[in-house]
């Protein structure tokens, strides 16, 4: 096998804009790089001496397709720094608003961003055109429940305004869900059959044996709440995140890079969630996905997509009970009372594990700010996948190549940047 | 919303320097208009598909990179063609405006009319001011809008 290059200049389908190139020296894969250029950077230095009533709405900004993900990390946060106790009917609210955003973002990325991979096509819409236009348009109904989820709760369909740390602005009455109820009944059927979709594609046969990381609730699939737990023994308050993470920078990339704090890679989002909360899943979730032909555990990480939709059929589920049992808090937040303070939390963003740090003062002030993403967190997992998935394809036409490269990244949905939206891909051989 | 009634739909991002445009001509009508529906948007394509459908009248305002001068402001019919390839609208989350307008002509969820402005940017970096040809342009553009639909709207244009 020579050495050479192989170059992508332009890949769509992933949010932002990121690079990778990987390394072929005698015919064997010697390095992987994948580079991002990662907005959270920003926002950290821009939260610096803001309110902090304002980190919901400012977090929100960093990602068009999971805003309700940094509005609940940031208010966590706040309130474990102010010791705030916040009503269980408030929590549950926000559970119902985070499985809107599971809901919009897993059916946006599966239908729209990653189905083109399995089927053949370029894109979503050379797939529908050729015939999967009634699997695409099945996809945005089911896709307008969650919608419609956030706009409810949030007051809007894009970057909710209604969340504020202690809770919400306003709280819905019972009746406010009249609609969203039926809607979601429809979605209920619409997402059964989205798992069977998924089900049916073909998949690489690759596995390999991850660190997986996520929250771990007793008794509930993890959203907003938990321990942060692993396939290894891991079981940590967030608390202790950075105790047990670290974030690196790297030449190659812009973006830090999440570790253990041995070093090793780990992967967070849907896959870690499912192997780790299998048991959790609602009867109707847990039968897809067995229908599905998922096992107890899924090391293949192709097999994502099957574990989204799963995921989004269990939101619409645990919408209607939320809804169905839903009762009015007695008041729509809990009072915050500002002090200096340190406070931590993560949550499960429709990518993975999402953690946030704040350092606050006693008038309210964010001395400072971290926040940790789920895509800079499976960086150095994405370059290990490519490193063990194409070493046995490098005799093959290079669009293969390419292809297998660009499926491997879109299973960890990659949240880059809002701005633009291309990756480039530079194969080195020397 | 009553789907009979015209939308405007500002897309953009309002802490990324002129991608904010479409949102800031949206707020000025929102403000003070009860003749049309107005929609913010951060220019997801699904999101885009789904405030377009079942509309008859739809007008979307977003940020542009074209190369033409700062401020310039593009007029497109997406229900007659689509936009053009080399116009980059900033908007994009991995499927974007121009997508969202195929998408919604193929599936039969584009509006009879679906107008298209475009305010020429410059700067859409994060953090970043809205420069003032940009922010003049969104001012003629919000007056004109308003002037369309108030002033000239016709019963059969409204639905």
């Amino acid at each position: 096998m020579p050495n050479k290059t192989i170059q992508v200049d332009l890949l769509a389908r992933v949010e932002g804009e990121g690079a990778f190139k990987v390394v072929v020296e005698n015919g064997r894969v010697t390095g992987t790089e994948f580079r991002i250029f990662e907005p959270p950077r920003f926002f950290e230095a821009f939260l610096r001496g803001r309110q902090y009533s304002e980190a919901p709405d400012i977090t929100a900004r960093i990602c068009g397709i999971c805003p309700v993900a940094y509005q609940m990390s940031s208010v966590h946060a706040i309130e474990a720094a102010f010791g705030v106790n916040v009503d269980d009917r408030i929590r549950t609210l926000r559970r119902l608003l985070y499985c809107g955003e599971w809901i919009e973002s897993h059916v946006l990325h599966v239908a729209m961003l990653h189905a083109p991979d399995f089927l053949g096509f370029e894109g979503a819409f050379d797939m529908a055109a050729a015939g999967h236009d009634a699997a695409v348009k099945m996809a945005l109904e089911l896709k307008k429940a969650g919608n419609e989820i956030v706009s409810v709760l949030g007051g809007r369909e894009v970057h909710p305004i209604n969340v504020r740390v202690g809770g919400f602005y306003k709280a819905p009455a019972k009746r406010d869900f009249a609609h969203l109820r039926e809607s979601l009944l429809r979605a209920r059927d619409l997402a059964e059959r989205f798992v069977d979709w998924t089900a049916s594609f073909d998949f690489p046969d690759k596995e390999r044996d991850y660190t997986f990381v996520s929250l771990r609730h007793p008794n509930e699939y993890p959203m907003n709440n938990g321990q942060i737990v692993s396939n290894r023994g891991l079981n940590i308050a967030a608390s202790q995140f950075n105790d047990h993470f670290r974030e690196e920078h790297v030449a190659h990339s812009n973006a830090l890079q999440g570790f253990m704090t041995d070093g090793s890679a780990y992967l967070c989002g849907p896959l870690a969630r499912y192997n780790l909360n299998r048991h959790l899943l609602s009867e109707r979730a847990l039968a897809a996905a067995k229908r599905a032909g998922l096992q107890e555990t899924c090391l293949n990480p192709f097999k994502s997509i099957i574990v989204r939709a799963v995921e989004t059929l269990y939101a619409v589920d645990e919408a209607l009970r939320i809804i169905d049992g839903y009762e009015e808090p007695d008041a729509a937040y809990a009072e915050v009372v500002p002090r200096d303070a340190v406070g931590m939390a993560a949550t499960e963003a429709p990518r993975g594990l999402l953690f946030h740090r704040y350092r606050l003062t006693a008038d309210g002030a964010i001395a400072e700010a971290q926040i940790v993403p789920p895509t800079s967190q499976n960086q150095p997992t994405i370059e290990a996948d490519l490193a063990s998935f194409i070493g046995d394809l490098l005799d093959r036409p290079e669009d293969e190549i390419r292809h297998l490269c660009e499926q491997t990244i879109r299973n960890y949905d990659p949240c880059i940047s809002c701005a633009t939206h291309f990756l480039k891909l530079d194969i080195v051989r020397t | 919303m009553a789907l009979t009634r015209p939308l405007v739909i500002g897309i953009g991002n309002p802490l990324a320097g002129d991608d904010a445009a479409g949102r800031l001509v949206a707020r000025q009508l929102a403000a003070r208009t009860v003749e049309f529906d107005v929609a913010e948007a951060d220019g997801e394509a699904t999101r885009l598909m789904s405030l377009l459908g079942g509309r008859k009248r739809v007008v979307i305002v977003d940020a542009c990179r074209s190369g033409a001068p700062v401020g310039t402001v593009l007029k497109f019919e997406a229900h007659e063609r689509p936009l053009p390839v080399d116009l980059s609208t900033l908007s994009s989350h991995g499927v974007g405006l121009a997508e969202a307008i195929e998408f919604a002509r193929m599936l039969g969820g584009l509006p009879q009319h679906c107008t298209v402005y475009a305010i020429e940017g410059a700067c859409f970096d994060l953090g970043q001011m809205v420069s003032q040809p940009v922010l003049a342009s969104v001012d003629s553009l919000a007056a004109l809008l308003r002037e369309e639909f108030v002033v000239g709207l016709t019963p059969d244009a409204a639905c």
